[in-house]
């Protein structure tokens, strides 16, 4: 290292110092300027309608209600569209939240606490948007739901993660009274029954709840000893009785008849769950169409089907393990089935946010095909908008087979053309895109390479959808069948 | 240049200063040792900022599942332990302490320049989780010794105690501050990045600038050897080191962690949860202000018999634990007698294994040290929870009471039957 005199070593730290406290001041105070500009620009031609509007649309119930994450006025505020056309028109009201859930006329909205430090706000809105009550949680919130007569709310918070505390987190799950403002309790404060005998153990930990129509029956998972179990649970008594295992966030179908739920399937070592159906009658299981490993707590649109998050976009599944899962509305978190009207006023900042259509489709193709086992198998995706708008925030997704094991991923960008903006990335059985912008008549494509492990035949689908409404839903994914074949120098 | 850095000038130097070391409140240690406290402080602030915000960030705005949050905070506690070893003992083997600690300083502040990039690619930003650890694992024992080099041997305490306490500090404030940024600007994780970048280069600057290392002669003679498992496994043979570990090791297995410790406490008092992350950084404020004054009377009246102080202290929460009380006070007692298991513990744990372990293994020893120790914690943690869930908290309280006691008892004996320690200071 070049040896500097004593004077010279304290001016240099004196520079590094001042030097780095500017660019960290700087970047706070832009960074707090924008705070006001809602993560960015709303999306090229977007319309906003006025509060009329907003009634006009909200009152073509049943409606979703969700928390809007397209960009630009109004993100990160509550949204709501009518169940007939998610993709159309959103009408935004003025309440921020991170989680959300609504029925009966009250809604639970998990928000940033205000003040100092990072706490979450649960609060407590009816119809009219018009906060009735507030707590504080700990922790981070996970889960929230109201039940469908509005009367009791519940919320799901991780404990732990904290930096000191160990990497096994635990949950701490808590009953509201929404109508009172009062908590019912903490779930590990019920009595839990296996067989009709109590049960109790210290690691307990409960979450995802989902409640009966009746204001007092709710179901929820518990977690004990390495294995999760569903409990039926009754307010009134304060008491949980063990009915099945291996379900995790469970949610009772509109009819009281059903249970969605995620179950964890495969070996222990990876975390892998598949959506299941379970019929309260039978206490038979059905699998969902859903292939991909998601970590959410399913809503259920109707008594045929189920919504549920896939990063920020909601998808939509048939409850019978018939069909495929499609992409229901993008750019929406937190989904919650609105089965009445909302005839209260709303806010007058209320409003509707339009955005001009844009037809995006997406292609695929798969080479060499018959690929050899061990082989590499390379796909290229080709996602176009055919206009006439702008296409934003366009998610594309590639539920991977599980009979193949995913290589590498390369985004091909024409020579003399800007590179366009995108992020991928890879849970444990799908790969996923998000391309922040094409123009009318650009393209944007990327290859990704598996290499198959059996000798059968290897289906893939790729899903493209973005913010603006879509007038050719079938160009919307694309399936590539591959024979895969057993290498010809056969061992003898 | 300030040579008064050397060990060997600050020896000889001892005689001018000697007096003045002795006297007063105000702890006199080497210039260098305070700016490698300052490179802690700073890139405990960043490291720290981070940390705190990282499940936010990963939940909240990348719209990750807590499944891969999970597996991403389990990359964040775990991967440190690893390359520990090999750090320390690429230390030593190089003779080029500061090198491999500006390495892994490097790599830490690389790692959050890579958050601000790599956005929602959820492999890198795994990856970039791994090089923050591996940054931390590489460079604490290089640290550690750097600090034993520029120190003489009857003030290790004080110096590892006034290292502790800024480092502490680094890491109360990294919290606050990235709180009050979010609160100012809500939802700019970048900015909390930028911020944590600027201060892990200010700590990268002061370790550049002010650290040298030690000349080469202070690190004895002995020839260079390769870096293998054979030469680690050495360390074990370096007179003293032995039972330090195992005596640590001991001690460490019979350690409730603090979490367990709080919940405990909360099922007593019954306080809200709320107060949880208050009972974090009460514990680390009582670490921060006492880690010197520990230091000090450890050099004073000996480091070995301090350090089982420490564990005299803990061993007193944990009868308090079992014994019926109510009201707040007695919480209060025991985070401060937690605190001071901290500071009686912690850095004086380093300064024993700095007047034991010779020059030229240090670095190595002291990882081996530091790895055998929380490796023991984490068993020691699982232990309690089974225990808890066998036959109750009280039982496992009791348990553990027990254990520690004869931990106690055990490491008394094993640190004693040296002696005396290898500086010509009578342990007392």
């Amino acid at each position: 290292m070049v040896a500097l005199r004593p004077e010279h070593r304290r001016a240099v730290i004196a520079v590094l110092v001042i030097a780095c406290v500017v660019v960290a001041v700087g970047y706070v105070r832009w960074a707090v300027r924008r705070t006001g500009a809602n993560r960015g620009a709303a999306p090229e031609g977007a319309v906003f309608g006025d509060d009329a509007a907003a009634r006009a649309l909200i009152d073509h119930a049943p409606t979703v209600m969700f928390q809007n994450d397209v960009t630009g006025d109004g993100w990160a505020e509550v949204g709501v569209v009518p169940i007939a056309s998610p993709a159309g028109s959103r009408a935004i009201v003025p309440l921020r939240c991170r989680r959300l859930h609504f029925s009966g006329g009250r809604g639970l909205c998990v928000g940033e606490g205000t003040g100092f430090g990072l706490g979450f706000d649960l609060s407590v809105f009816r119809s009219d948007f018009e906060i009735l009550h507030k707590f504080r949680l700990v922790g981070l919130p996970s889960r929230a739901r109201v039940s469908p007569d509005g009367s009791y709310g519940a919320t799901t918070v991780f404990l732990g993660g904290h930096s000191y505390a160990s990497n096994d987190f635990s949950t701490q799950t808590i009953i509201f009274d929404l109508a009172n403002g009062t908590k019912v309790g903490n779930l590990e404060e019920f009595t839990v029954l296996r067989d009709g005998k109590p049960f109790k153990a210290v690691d307990f930990n409960f979450w995802g709840v989902t409640f009966a129509s009746d204001g007092n029956r709710f179901y929820a998972t518990l977690k004990t000893g390495g294995e999760t179990y569903l409990v039926e649970g009754d307010i009134g008594p304060r008491q949980m009785r063990l009915l099945h295992s291996n379900v995790e966030c469970p949610s009772l179908s509109p009819d009281g008849t059903r249970i969605a739920f995620k179950k964890r399937v495969g070996d222990r070592r990876s975390v892998t769950w598949r959506f299941h159906v379970l019929d309260l009658r039978t206490m038979t299981e059905i699998p969902l169409a859903e292939e991909r490993s998601i970590d959410d707590q399913i809503e259920w649109l109707d008594d045929r089907s189920v919504l549920y998050n896939v990063g920020a976009d909601i998808w939509t599944v048939p409850a019978d393990g018939s069909g495929e899962p499609r992409r229901y509305l993008s750019r929406a978190v937190s989904p919650a089935v609105v089965r009445t009207a909302i005839d209260a006023p709303l806010p007058r900042e209320a409003r509707t946010l339009t955005l001009p259509p844009s037809d995006v489709a997406v292609a695929m193709s798969a080479a060499p095909n018959p690929v050899q086992v061990g082989q590499n198998l390379t796909y290229t995706v080709t996602v176009s908008n055919h206009g006439p708008a702008a296409a934003t925030q366009i998610g594309i997704d590639v539920p991977l087979s599980p009979a193949a094991s995913f290589r590498t991923f390369t985004p091909v960008t024409p020579a003399g053309r800007p590179p366009i903006a995108y992020g991928c990335y890879l849970q444990s059985e799908y790969f996923s895109c998000t391309v922040d912008r094409l123009q009318p008549r650009e393209t944007w494509t990327m290859r990704f390479i598996v290499t198959p492990t059996e000798a059968r035949s290897l289906h893939h689908r790729v899903t493209a959808g973005d913010v603006q409404p879509d007038p050719v839903p079938s160009n919307n994914s694309a399936t590539v069948a591959v024979d895969v074949v057993t290498p010809s120098h056969k061992d003898e | 240049m300030y040579q008064i850095e050397n060990s060997s000038q600050l020896l000889k130097g001892r005689g001018a200063l000697g007096a003045g070391r002795q006297r007063g409140w105000i702890p006199v240690v080497s210039r260098t040792v305070v700016m490698l406290g300052l490179t802690s402080l700073f890139t405990d602030i960043s490291s720290e900022m981070v940390a705190t915000i990282l499940p936010l960030y990963l939940l909240f705005d990348l719209h990750l599942s807590p499944a891969a949050f999970g597996v991403i905070d389990g990359l964040y506690q775990g991967a440190a332990a690893l390359v520990r070893i090999l750090g320390g003992v690429a230390a030593d083997r190089s003779r080029r302490h500061k090198e491999v600690a500006v390495i892994g300083y490097t790599l830490s502040a690389v790692a959050r320049l890579g958050l601000l990039v790599v956005g929602n690619v959820w492999t890198l930003l795994a990856g970039v989780v791994m090089v923050d650890r591996l940054g931390k694992g590489i460079r604490t024992a290089a640290r550690d010794a750097l600090i034993s080099f520029n120190t003489p041997k009857e003030e290790l305490g004080t110096a590892f105690g006034v290292h502790r306490a800024l480092d502490t500090a680094g890491a109360m404030f990294g919290p606050v501050l990235a709180f009050a940024l979010l609160t100012i600007a809500p939802g700019s994780y970048d900015a909390v990045f930028v911020v944590s970048l600027c201060a892990a280069l200010i700590g990268l600057g002061f370790l550049t600038l002010f650290v040298q290392n030690p000349p080469q002669t202070a690190l004895g003679a002995a020839e260079r050897r390769a870096l293998s498992w054979s030469t680690t496994s050495q360390l074990l043979r370096v007179r003293g080191l032995a039972p330090l570990l195992f005596a640590g090791t001991l001690l460490s297995l019979a350690t409730i962690s603090d979490g367990f410790l709080y919940v405990t406490m909360q099922r007593r008092v019954e306080f809200a949860a709320r107060f949880f992350p208050l009972l974090y950084v009460a514990t680390a404020a009582i670490f921060m202000l006492l880690a010197v004054p520990a230091g000090r009377l450890a050099d004073r009246i000996g480091r070995a018999r301090v350090f089982m102080g420490g564990y005299a202290l803990l061993l007193v929460v944990y009868v308090s634990l079992l014994v019926p009380w109510t009201g707040p006070l007695p919480v209060i007692v025991d985070l401060i007698l937690m605190g001071a298991y901290y500071a009686a513990t912690d850095g004086v744990l380093m300064a024993l294994a700095s007047a034991i372990v010779p020059p030229e293994q240090r670095a190595g020893g002291m990882a081996l040290l530091t790895t055998g120790t929380s490796l023991a914690r984490l068993a020691g943690s699982i232990l309690f929870g089974v225990l808890w869930t066998w036959r109750g908290v009280g039982f496992a309280v009791a348990l553990s009471l027990a254990g520690l006691s004869a931990a106690i008892l055990v490491g008394s004996v094993a640190l004693r039957r040296r002696g005396e320690e290898p500086d010509g200071r009578a342990t007392p």
